[in-house]
């Protein structure tokens, strides 16, 4: 048995002890287990189970605090935005021109660009945008940045590589509605095109080439040079006491469970409204998105119902953590999420063009 | 009957043009490709196995690690089959091995789904350990008075 089989079967003595507990919890505020000499039994044996699997219980801790000395990355869970890959210039040059090409439209009237705004987030500020039928896109449109850092694609996570999600924009009615042999057609017939992808690739567009031309131009769409990402790496003055505080309280209270790794999220699948309703009950379970450039994309969730992001980690708490935040906890994970802002060609995302 | 030594000599050219037809073996660089793919298949499984056990015992700080082996893994599965090209031998083999990876990923993704929920619930013990410490010390101070 492998240990991930293991792990998800009942077999598995933590899982059982975890189930046996979890059914006699108390909400929050009600009068539960802990006066009964059961309980008390139970947490002991819990607690030593908890140390001898050398796991930190996540408390929540003062919010006056020195600042902490310079932490290393090897001791955190979330990790600096590396610089981007080594790419061919050709392609990204020609990638990037076929971002904002209506062209890759069926009918010439949207490009990439046109829901994915790299002046400003690398996505829109509307909850929904419209399709190409003028009817709304049922899921918000998340941002381009640092997409290439995500290990699988698109909301539900369905697509496995770069190259499989531009196709699937490609071909979506709703999106660009089009066909990569029409794109293929009307840019074979564009001399300049033709030269282009010629230097790129040695041969003219063809189904393979453009969405790799895409896919080298996004994986560029990377934003280094967060503050947070700054004081990972030792700079102690790029944060504050409260954004400190803040991310303190991210890790105690188990946001980091989910938002972890180099994009903050982006490598696990989740069910939302795990103790509260979240928001639009579909799709049950998402890839956890990236809460990189957060501050810079309202509104929030799948369906962009939260307009800001007060709203969202508020909801997030009692929804995924059944923790009620107050305005001042709240205030401090805000304040933190504010530092994941990174710089796209040297200006911080969300600036304003 | 004597043989004449041409005759031996021709006989045994035969012999080893025969035996060196049956010596090469025109397809060693793609068995070599698969046997490397194959290699890293089961280095990749091994390997993934104890990724999985680290990030249950919380020596992983994430799951980038366990994502990025995954890909490898899926990877050296396609490479696999490319090796092999279509309508071979191992094509059924291959696709037995095709079946055990995709359930291995589906429990790895289930396995890190449930991780995560699991380490959030740990907290508890904290919280509630230290609510029983304060309903003690109210218990205890409530029955001195």
């Amino acid at each position: 048995m492998s240990g991930a089989e293991y792990f998800c079967s009942d077999r598995s003595s933590l899982n059982m002890s975890f189930r046996r507990f979890w059914l006699q919890l108390p909400s929050p505020g009600e009068p539960g287990i802990a006066r009964t000499a059961r309980g008390r039994r139970g947490i002991v044996i819990c607690a030593l189970m908890l140390r001898s699997l050398q796991l930190s219980p996540a408390t929540s801790q003062s919010l006056v605090q020195p600042p902490e000395s310079n932490s290393t990355v090897a001791e955190e869970p979330i990790t600096p935005i590396p610089e981007p890959p080594a790419i061919d210039p050709l392609k990204i040059k020609l990638g990037e021109r076929l971002f904002g090409d209506p062209r890759l439209s069926h009918d010439n009237s949207r490009s990439c660009s046109s829901c994915h705004d790299l002046r400003t987030n690398g996505a829109s500020l509307k909850s929904q945008d419209v399709g190409l039928d003028g009817s709304g896109i049922p899921l918000n449109t998340p941002t381009i940045f640092n997409a290439a850092l995500n290990f699988r694609f698109g909301w539900e996570g369905k697509l496995r590589t770069l190259e499989s999600d531009a196709k699937a924009a490609l071909e979506n009615p709703q999106l660009m509605g089009t066909s990569i042999s029409e794109v293929v057609e009307k840019l074979a017939a564009d001399p300049s095109m033709r030269r282009e992808f010629a230097a790129a690739y040695g041969g003219g567009p063809d189904a393979s080439n453009i969405p790799n031309a895409l896919v080298s131009f996004e994986r560029t769409l990377v934003t280094p040079g967060s503050r947070f990402d700054r004081w990972l790496v030792g700079d102690a003055a790029a944060l504050s006491t409260e954004e400190l505080d803040g991310y303190r309280l991210f890790k105690s209270l188990g946001c980091v469970s989910c938002h972890q790794g180099v994009n903050i999220g982006g490598n696990l699948f989740e069910r939302h409204g795990i103790f509260h309703p979240l928001a639009s009950p579909k799709p049950e379970i998402l890839r956890v998105p990236s809460l990189r450039n957060v501050a810079t994309t309202p509104p929030y969730f799948h369906d962009g119902s939260a307009q800001t992001l007060d709203d969202a980690v508020r909801k997030m708490g009692l929804a995924q953590l059944n923790s009620t935040l107050t305005d001042q906890q709240v205030k401090a994970i805000v304040a933190y999420l504010q530092t994941l802002t990174g710089n796209y060609r040297g200006a911080p995302v969300g600036a304003s063009p | 009957m004597r043989m004449t030594p041409a005759v031996v000599v021709l006989f045994l050219l035969l012999l080893l043009t025969w035996l060196l037809m049956s010596g090469l073996n025109l397809n060693a660089a793609r068995f070599d490709r698969e046997l490397r793919a194959l290699d890293d298949f089961s280095q990749l499984e091994r390997g993934l196995n104890r990724e999985v056990l680290t990030a249950r015992a919380g020596l992983s700080l994430n799951y980038d690690a366990l994502a990025r082996m995954t890909d490898a893994y899926d990877d050296s599965l396609n490479r696999l089959r490319e090796a092999a090209g279509s309508g071979s031998e191992e094509g059924a083999a291959i696709e037995a091995l095709a079946t055990r990876a995709h359930r291995q990923q589906d429990l790895i993704e289930r396995f890190k789904s449930g991780n995560a929920l699991l380490r959030n619930s740990f907290a508890y013990f904290g919280i509630f350990s230290a609510r029983l410490g304060a309903s003690d010390t109210r218990y205890f101070a409530g029955r001195r008075a």
